[in-house]
């Protein structure tokens, strides 16, 4: 007992350098997304200041120049490079053209709506997916299993605005459960969320299906299974951590897939968020509100990563020791 | 437990139970009197982005403000002509370059402001900041000279050049009354949240997702074409913002709100029984093709109107818009003034369209495809991605239509910023606009202007004819004016008119009495709600 409270104390200390040797390589993935979402200013083909001064008519010449002066276009590309990397350090992107509200309140106005969508639909994501996945290697009911295995491929292969449609008509306009748009309260968020949750399950059913049949067939659970566990036991005992790892990694991704998936959720279902927010920043080519969006992408993206990888070390702590040679 | 059926059940059931318990009540049950109170829920198309009118030029937040700030002036919705509000009385300098306004002296902005000739003044000082980044408003105050406070009731507005078209615009809400004592918060914080004297205020607006707007108690200045002067009747208007038709359709059909804006022209003749479909012909340009007359080849004129001629605008809006949108007959639509019936007859001839492109030297060959020295005969169309009411499928319809008499015309779908900097510096050789105004200025603020969007037209007459509409204050010598202008422009071929915009509003029927306003956009003052 001694020993393994020793093993595990020595576990922690590892696991935190490992974080620490992991934010470390995290600064040049961000260094490289600023310096993307800088250079997409002037990569855009055509003039930026004409263009977004574009929407209402003819603009001046004093309203061009204006314009020019304050998003600092009018000095030399080094100088506007390094206020910007500067600025968005402090999380200041500027202003939005579309809006005038400076970025950072837009994003600040639009996560939470986003967060509770992507939370919501990921939680329900896990719970469907885990849940069909250790039901069909559970049951020995043979349709079932069948139905259970071939329900993920249908879930990842519809899409997704389909799928808001098809939930809108249903559940809001047939039955009327649920409100078809808006974001007032849990019933607002029931929809969206179970729209982008689908191919989500999909998924995580399939690879936890992958790794619970893998681990099934190792030797330990032929053990178990000699010394009398039951189906459950056997699974909620022993294969279910092995099983998990590549699942794991999947869910990462998904969190990653979740924003394109919540620009059509917030758009069909009418919603305040990240995805609505993006698309009408490219339509109206609002070039701060995209450097911002791009920016939040780059640090969500390694944060996801270093969760994954942390999560990843917790439940294999080989993962640390392995790195560390 | 008819209602819920309604709500629930199918076309059919409903359609019955309609005609048969609720057929006899329509008129007598609902009442005609005006109810107070009730709030009506709106599902809107667009996210206004900014609600500051002086600021945004966008119709999303004229649909917004129009309720809360109110204008000098007012322009009756079915006559057009400029009436008092809160400008009691005003005179315009022969020259129309002086506009002396007598206000109203009982008028409050819903901050508790006075609305006094300080106050215009400010408003308009504001407009014509370069740093308010006025997208519109400071167009229709060119040549601003100032304004001048005679007295606390009376003020003068004064231009460098003659502005007859200002009063028009002094009836929009693009020079809408705002407090003031706003100003100093910031031109983003006024985006968020504007005050002003109108019947409603803006309690909430949640980016793209909606906006509520809650009666003012104390109102008493509405305009002279309203139904009643007094506060508005609603409690509260809830406007959400739903992007997606079907969606919004079906919020509609189910009760989950009360009206919609932008009904689809293919479904406004399923809005039957317990729903109804008001429609309100926009004014401004009318939907149209501009060709680009300072690009070879389509400097000739002879090619421009064979183009036109090629054109089945007939075929273009009862296919597309299934007859909902009335086809052009001008370059202005008939609900603006100055209107002129330039094209009653169409100008659709594909026989004498191939006769005048033969004339023009460009020659059918072989495939089909005209071609002069070797040269096919195409141009490129530039227009703006995603396209409101399918104007992507009426540019493909077009493009088919000129395949048949040998113009190969190229598709090129921009984000609306592209487009615009693309006509600014005269790049596109085929574009398409419409522009809601209510004055036939819009001819020159639109399509003929020295830093112009779409190409300025090359006809040498034009830009005198344009301008010396705006140095007339007599309303007959401007129509004039504005009649000659629109047959040039149709002779020319220099913008082929296609379409009417035609607002398509869906309610139920519990709601009553929302009006339209001159921009043919709904009002609320007057609506009400009967449940």
């Amino acid at each position: 007992m001694g020993g393994s409270l020793i093993v595990a104390g020595r576990g922690r200390g590892e696991l935190g350098g490992f974080v620490l040797r992991r934010l470390a390589a995290v600064l040049p993935v961000l260094l490289a997304a600023l310096t993307l979402s800088f250079a997409m200013i002037h990569l855009v083909p055509g003039d930026p200041v004409r263009t977004m001064l574009g929407a209402g008519g003819p603009p001046t010449l004093e309203q061009e120049q204006a314009l020019r002066h304050e998003l600092g276009l009018d000095r030399p590309i080094p100088a506007q490079y390094l206020d910007f990397l500067g600025n968005a350090v402090l999380g200041d992107f500027g202003r939005s053209i579309n809006t005038g509200a400076p970025v950072a309140d837009l994003i600040g106005a639009a996560a939470p709506g986003s967060a509770a969508l992507a939370v919501t639909a990921l939680a329900l994501g896990c719970l469907l997916g885990a849940g069909g996945a250790l039901l069909a290697e559970i049951t020995r009911w043979r349709p079932l299993r069948t139905v259970l295995n071939a329900l993920p491929v249908l879930a990842m292969s519809m899409p997704g605005y389909w799928v808001a449609i098809l939930m809108i008509q249903i559940f809001s306009f047939q039955l009327g459960w649920f409100p078809a748009t808006g974001q007032d309260g849990f019933a607002a968020l029931v929809l969206p969320a179970a729209t982008m949750a689908l191919p989500a399950a999909g998924v995580i059913a399939q690879v936890l299906a992958t790794g619970l049949r893998q681990a099934g067939a190792e030797s330990y659970v032929l053990t178990a299974r000699s010394k009398g566990a039951g189906p459950w036991r056997v699974q909620f005992r022993h294969t279910l951590r092995n099983a998990s790892l590549p699942t794991i990694t999947v869910v990462g991704t998904t969190v990653g897939n979740l924003l394109a998936a919540a620009v059509v959720a917030e758009t069909v279902f009418g919603r305040q968020g990240l995805g609505r927010l993006t698309v009408t920043a490219i339509t109206t080519h609002d070039l701060p509100v995209l450097q911002g969006m791009v920016a939040l992408l780059g640090v969500l993206y390694v944060a996801v990563n270093l969760v994954v990888d942390v999560v990843y070390a917790y439940v294999d702590p080989r993962v640390t020791s392995g790195r560390r040679e | 437990m008819g209602r819920e059926s309604i709500r629930w059940g199918g076309g059919l059931l409903a359609l019955v139970l309609a005609t048969t318990a609720c057929g006899g009540d329509a008129t007598s049950g609902d009442g005609d009197q005006p109810r107070q109170g009730g709030v009506l829920t709106f599902a809107t198309d667009a996210d206004p982005a900014c609600i500051d009118p002086h600021q945004s030029p966008t119709a999303a937040s004229q649909l917004i403000t129009r309720g809360v700030v109110d204008s000098l002036v007012a322009q009756d919705p079915e006559t057009l002509e400029i009436k008092p509000w809160l400008a009691e009385s005003w005179t315009v300098s022969p020259d129309a370059k002086r506009f002396t306004f007598d206000l109203r002296d009982d008028v409050t902005f819903s901050d508790g402001e006075r609305f006094d000739a300080a106050a215009v003044k400010e408003n308009f000082d504001r407009i014509v900041d370069p740093a308010t980044k006025s997208l519109l408003a400071a167009g229709f105050l060119t040549g601003y000279a100032g304004t001048t406070v005679v007295d606390p009731h009376t003020v003068t507005v004064a231009f460098d050049q003659p502005n007859a078209p200002f009063l028009q615009a002094a009836s929009t809400a693009f020079l809408g009354m705002e407090s003031p004592a706003t100003f100093t918060s910031g031109q983003q914080e006024l985006c968020q949240k504007v005050i002003g004297s109108g019947p409603f205020v803006v309690d909430d607006y949640v980016r793209q997702q909606k906006i509520e707007l809650a009666r003012r108690p104390d109102y008493q200045w509405a305009p002279p074409d309203r139904e009643h002067t007094g506060a508005a009747y609603l409690d509260r208007v809830v406007i959400t913002v739903v992007p997606e038709n079907g969606v919004r359709l079906g919020s509609l059909r189910t009760g989950q709100v009360d009206a919609m804006a932008n009904v689809p022209p293919r479904e406004a003749d399923s809005l039957t029984g317990d729903l109804r479909l008001l429609t309100k012909e926009q004014p401004g340009i009318a939907y149209s093709l501009v060709l680009n007359a300072r690009k070879e080849p389509w400097a000739d004129v002879t090619l421009r109107r064979a183009f036109a001629k090629s054109v089945d605008t007939e075929q273009i809006v009862s296919t597309v818009y299934q007859g909902k949108y009335p086809r052009a007959t001008s370059v202005l639509t008939p609900a603006t003034p100055g209107y002129t019936n330039v094209l009653e007859r169409g100008q659709f001839d594909r026989a004498a369209a191939e006769e005048l492109f033969d004339q023009a030297g460009w020659a059918k060959g072989p495939d089909g495809v005209r071609a002069k020295d070797g040269e096919p005969l195409t141009v490129e169309w530039t227009y703006i991605s995603p396209a409101r009411e399918q104007r992507d499928v009426l540019a493909q319809l077009v493009q088919q239509q000129l395949r048949e008499v040998g113009v190969q015309i190229r598709l090129n779908p921009l984000p609306i910023g592209d487009v615009v900097s693309k006509q600014a510096k005269g790049e596109t050789e085929l574009s398409d606009i419409s522009f809601v105004r209510a004055d036939g200025d819009v001819l020159r603020t639109t399509l003929y202007s020295p830093r112009g969007g779409v190409p300025a037209s090359v006809d040498p007459e034009l830009p005198g004819l344009l301008s010396a509409a705006t140095a007339t204050i007599d309303p007959e010598r401007r129509a004039a004016t504005y009649e000659r202008a629109q047959r040039r422009i149709v002779e020319q071929s220099t913008a082929v008119p296609v379409y009417n915009p035609t607002y398509l509003l869906g309610t139920s029927k519990a709601v009553h009495d929302i009006t339209f306003d001159p921009q043919g956009l709904p009002a609320f003052h007057d609506a009400w709600v009967a449940r």
